[in-house]
């Protein structure tokens, strides 16, 4: 009996977590497939398929200089986060005990903070010291939510990590920064992987801080949307298909190494 | 020589006092074991002793020269940690080597130094491995290996084997008492288990409550043990209170309950109370009638514990006290034929008896 109510109470769960599943990902593989179309319209399913469009966003000079705007912030802020990012969380990890959860919860903050709240301050703040729409400002501003991500991933690394081998290290004649530099670091490099990707993402996925920010000067997402206002064409599909694959690829790395990491196994 | 002092060493954790005073010299080369249970206090004066803690008073020497202000990696002490704490993204030839990377060793000194701490530890076919690829017994070899490279002024080892299966940590403790003697090592060893450490030790320090309660050679704490705390660590025991009834060429005559002892008992008074403390491997049984006497009387086999090399009985005396008698597995008559419910005549040896001061008794 119970054994049979088990059962079925499984099958409820495995269908529902398939509706959720196709509820998410169905968008997603629609516009993959309208990427891919070799018409000059958009239309699902395409009449016929091909990278016409793909090739276009690469030629043209608006798509381009977003790509490359985009990709070029994202890789600089990927390791300025880690940097910062595992300073702060080593910090909370080994710091003093008091205040710890105050200084935690106001670097965290910006995750958690509406958008538009943060894009505003940004902005007001910004106009002051003159860094709108240039690729500075864009960093500086998607740093403010990046390194959160890197404070909570490696600070999860570090949380359960066996401090005695950094005191090994520490006993066979290693300083505190080298210790940390040829152990801890290595040791806990699957938090600093997650944390990068994280950083990668969301910068390159950002939109809402940057769009108070930009005004010439366009990323990648920002010009998806203006071009949604007054030309609907595929090669939206195509710069979005783009998008979700450059996420995908790195979620799957990510996915992939967070197995690795917690089997137990250290990557090398 | 002294290589390492402590004196009067504590250290405060807010209100809590995790060491309360320790004072201990080591001798070069000596073997020197901290056995208490969780919590007394061994593994936080280990780590005093290391240097990743500071001493709240008293002050550490090595070699006479002080050192509580001395970080960690200049301190010239090699540590060996229960978890192995090797490092998982390298070799186990680049574990070893690590400490000779820090002091700027390299070339062929280095592999030469690395090739002979392995050979130390037997696992030279294995330097190109991996820690995960390793036995845990292998794990703690390459941890030795590693602390040894240095040629460390002190070794320190937290608990080393405690979480190695029981075959493999009696072979491990030999290998490393046999390295120990070897190269001369001084050591300072951080167990809970007390066969660990009369295995190992040149002398053993009990602590208990952040205290030294005793120091001395396995055999004096085993036999001689200054209070309860100590005598009840050391292995079973029986305790029993009685009372000097009489004092003879320097026996003190002891009665307790049922029992009348006679024991060497310096500075005892008449009608002063005593509690004696009994090992269980010293009391024998006999089946057969009782004989009263001193250091006779009679009893019924309450329980019995067969525990393969030997036997563990409790005997209820006439007066309800219950005695453990532990009598090797000798296959012989009358210690094999003793079964429960049986009226047995219980001997205690003149030597098998011990006194607690009544302050430290408990």
């Amino acid at each position: 009996m119970m054994e049979r109510a088990e059962y079925r109470r499984g099958r409820l769960v495995s269908f529902l977590t398939a509706l959720t599943l196709i509820f998410l990902v169905a968008p997603l593989v629609v516009l993959l497939m309208q990427s891919f179309t070799a018409e000059s319209y958009l239309a699902f399913p395409p009449a016929s398929y091909g990278i016409r469009w793909y090739r276009h966003i690469f030629s043209d000079d608006e798509w381009q200089r977003a790509i490359l705007l985009s990709l070029g912030i994202a890789a600089t802020v990927t390791p300025l986060s880690l940097g910062f990012g595992t300073a702060a969380a080593l910090a909370l990890d080994r710091g003093p005990l008091r205040g710890r959860r105050a200084f935690y919860t106001v670097l965290i903050s910006p995750m958690i903070l509406p958008g538009v709240v943060l894009g505003l301050g940004i902005l007001r703040v910004f106009l002051w010291l003159d860094l709108t729409d240039r690729f500075l400002g864009f960093a500086l501003a998607h740093l403010t939510i990046t390194i959160p991500y890197a404070v909570i991933t490696v600070g999860a690394s570090l949380a359960s990590f066996d401090r005695s081998a950094e005191e090994a290290a520490r006993s066979l004649g290693a300083s505190p920064w080298r210790a940390v530099w040829h152990v801890t670091l290595p040791m806990i490099r699957p938090g600093l992987v997650g944390g990068g990707i994280f950083a990668f993402i969301t910068s390159f996925d950002e939109f809402i801080i940057t769009y108070f920010l930009a005004t010439y000067h366009l990323t990648l997402p920002i010009q998806i949307f203006n071009s949604l206002s007054y030309q609907l064409d595929p090669s939206i599909a195509a710069v979005s298909g783009l998008t979700i694959m450059i996420t995908a690829l790195l979620t799957t790395v990510l996915v992939f190494r967070g197995q690795v990491a917690s089997g137990g196994r250290v990557l090398r | 020589m002294t290589a390492v002092s402590l004196e009067g060493v504590a250290k405060r954790f807010g209100p809590v006092l995790a060491v309360d005073g320790i004072s201990l010299a080591i001798a070069k080369g000596e073997f020197v074991t901290l056995l208490g249970p969780s919590g007394c206090g061994k593994t936080t004066t280990l780590r005093l002793i290391a240097g990743f803690l500071r001493p709240s008073e008293g002050r550490i020497a090595m070699n006479g020269r002080h050192i509580e202000s001395l970080p960690p990696h200049r301190r010239e002490i090699g540590l060996v940690f229960q978890s192995f704490a090797l490092f998982p993204h390298m070799t186990v030839a680049d574990n070893v080597a690590f400490g000779l990377r820090m002091r700027g060793v390299a070339g062929e000194e280095r592999r030469r130094r690395v090739g002979d701490a392995l050979d130390l530890v037997r696992l030279v076919g294995l330097a190109e491995s991996y820690p995960r690829q390793l036995s845990g017994g292998q794990q703690q070899r390459v941890a030795l290996a590693r602390a040894l490279v240095i040629r460390p002024q002190l070794l320190l080892l937290d608990e080393p084997f405690g979480a190695l299966d029981p075959q493999l940590r009696e072979h491990l403790q030999q290998e490393l008492k046999t390295l120990q003697k070897k190269l001369k090592l001084t050591t300072l060893f951080v167990t809970h288990d007390q066969a660990e450490a009369m295995l190992l030790s040149d002398r053993i320090a009990i602590m208990n409550r952040g205290k030294l309660e005793q120091i001395g050679w396995p055999r004096d704490i085993y036999e001689q043990p200054r209070s309860r705390f100590v005598a009840e660590f050391m292995g079973r025991s029986n305790l029993l209170h009685g009372k000097v009834t009489a004092i003879e060429n320097g026996f003190a005559q002891v009665e307790a309950g049922t029992l009348t002892l006679e024991i060497p008992l310096e500075k005892a008074r008449t009608g002063e109370s005593v509690t004696l403390l009994i090992r269980p491997e010293r009391v024998r049984l006999r089946r057969g009638p009782a004989v009263e006497g001193i250091g006779r009387c009679g009893g019924v086999v309450d329980s019995v514990f067969y525990l393969g090399s030997s036997l563990t009985y409790k005997v209820a005396l006439a007066d309800g006290t219950l005695l453990q008698a532990t009598q090797s597995n000798t296959g012989e008559e009358g210690a094999s034929g003793i079964e429960q419910g049986m009226a047995v005549q219980v001997e205690i040896l003149q030597q098998a008896c011990f006194s607690l001061k009544g302050d430290e008794a408990g």
